[in-house]
């Protein structure tokens, strides 16, 4: 495996010079990890990297954190990966992830490079997550969302959002105050989902201290074979969900611009008193035409 | 859009001081570069492969432990052998003004010691890969 090739290539695609094989051959397995800020979503990417890694397997991660306006960013996820900086089988990229959604657009084009390049596992991990950075579902295989005892009550993990785009639950932190509450909070959103053929099941750890880390992998396999015998039933409704974001995207970016301009009109016409929130709405969406 | 610029920051060795470090990654952040910051106590092995992965333009190795001769080139001469020595190398921290001379003579691009404005330091490195 050439690192720098890849390492280039991937530059390629972000300053958008280069646009690679777009469907995926579902030779890899790819994880997602998602979840809020400081729940400890690396420390867990790093123990389930090590894992796969020690045991010899083709490894790509993909770290996403949040850029600032000006498109500087502080990319520090690779703080936890030392350790595995050293391995030849893996491979680590960080991203700025300036788009909605919680993971870069181009997350999926990486994905599809390195399955091509013969990676074997393939880990992704989304920004610090609320309630609506879902995309990261529609591009990997296994997702999984990491939660911490006492983010919230009951109700809060009734809404909907990253809860529902579970394959694996997990709470990390499991030592610290109300972890078996939180426990069965989950199972109870969980039980009430009804019966469906894959039972998400939950899982404790304490990912510092490696507690709980082989549960999970099983857990993760066990997904894995579930989701191959699925494969051509998950993977239409998977596409259907990423072509809706994807082409949402590139329409978003079209208007953009003449958005602007009509918002600016619209903001001295009610100030002027000439209209409301109402009509303008109304005015733009009758003014932007989806010629393409 | 203009080409992104990615760096790399680390701390090479045994030294915990990281006020410094951040700090410049926070202005070069600032200027709108993507920073991967790698954290504490690295192996030059750990902090080649990291800039190789991440294909970065520039490292900027924060050294305040006085071993910075030694890690410097360990980290140079893993540069050459992964063939990746189009990578530029810079050094901030406490340099004494005699390494500096040689720390140039083997590759390190600039050194920016104690009183650098933060300014020239980032103006520099924008040069430094224009």
């Amino acid at each position: 495996m050439n690192s720098r090739e890849i390492a280039k290539t991937i530059s390629k695609i972000e300053n958008n010079e280069l646009k690679v094989n777009s469907t995926r051959n579902y030779n890899a397995h790819v994880i997602g990890i998602t979840g809020p800020l400081g729940v400890g979503k690396s420390t867990l990417v790093f123990q389930i990297a090590k894992h796969y890694a020690d045991a010899g397997i083709k490894l790509g991660i993909i770290l996403n954190d949040p850029s600032s306006e000006n498109g500087g960013s502080f990319l520090g996820d690779r703080i936890r990966m030392q350790k595995l900086c050293e391995y030849d089988n893996v491979f680590i990229r960080s991203l700025s992830a300036k788009d909605s959604g919680g993971v870069a657009k181009i997350s999926g084009e990486i994905i599809n490079l390195l399955e091509e390049k013969g990676f074997e596992k393939i880990i992704i991990e989304s920004v610090g997550a609320g309630q609506s950075e879902i995309e990261i579902a529609n591009i990997v295989d296994t997702c999984i969302v990491v939660l911490m005892p006492g983010l919230g009550d009951e109700i809060q993990a009734l809404k909907s959002g990253i809860n529902e785009i579970a394959d694996i639950f997990v709470v990390n932190k499991a030592d610290i105050n109300q972890a078996e509450r939180t426990l069965r909070e989950l199972e109870m959103l969980v039980n009430m989902r009804g019966k469906t053929s894959w039972k998400i099941p939950i899982v404790k750890t304490i990912a510092i201290k490696h507690k709980g880390i082989n549960e999970l992998i099983e857990k993760i396999e066990l997904h894995n074979d579930y989701f191959k015998k699925n494969l051509t039933q998950i993977k239409k409704s998977k596409l259907r969900n990423e072509l809706n974001y994807l082409i949402k995207y590139e329409i978003n970016k079209k208007i953009d611009k003449k958005l602007n301009k009509l918002i600016e009109t619209s903001v001295q016409d009610i100030i002027n008193n000439n209209s409301d929130v109402n009509n303008a709405i109304n005015k733009v969406v009758d003014k932007i035409k989806f010629e393409s | 859009m203009s080409k992104k610029i990615r760096i790399l920051i680390a701390k090479p060795g045994l030294d915990g001081h990281d006020r410094g470090a951040k700090v410049m990654a926070n202005a070069f952040r600032d200027s709108g570069v993507e920073v991967i910051y790698t954290g504490l106590r690295q192996t030059p092995l750990q902090i080649v492969n990291a800039a190789i992965q991440e294909d970065v333009l520039v490292i900027g190795l924060s050294v305040l432990s006085g071993a910075h001769m030694h890690l410097c080139k360990e980290v140079l001469k893993l540069l050459k052998e992964k063939k990746a020595f189009d990578i530029n190398v810079v050094v901030g921290g406490i340099i004494p003004e005699k390494d500096i001379k040689e720390l140039k003579r083997i590759g390190i691009k600039s050194v920016f010691g104690p009183g650098t404005f933060m300014k020239d330091a980032v103006e520099f490195v924008k040069k430094l890969v224009k």
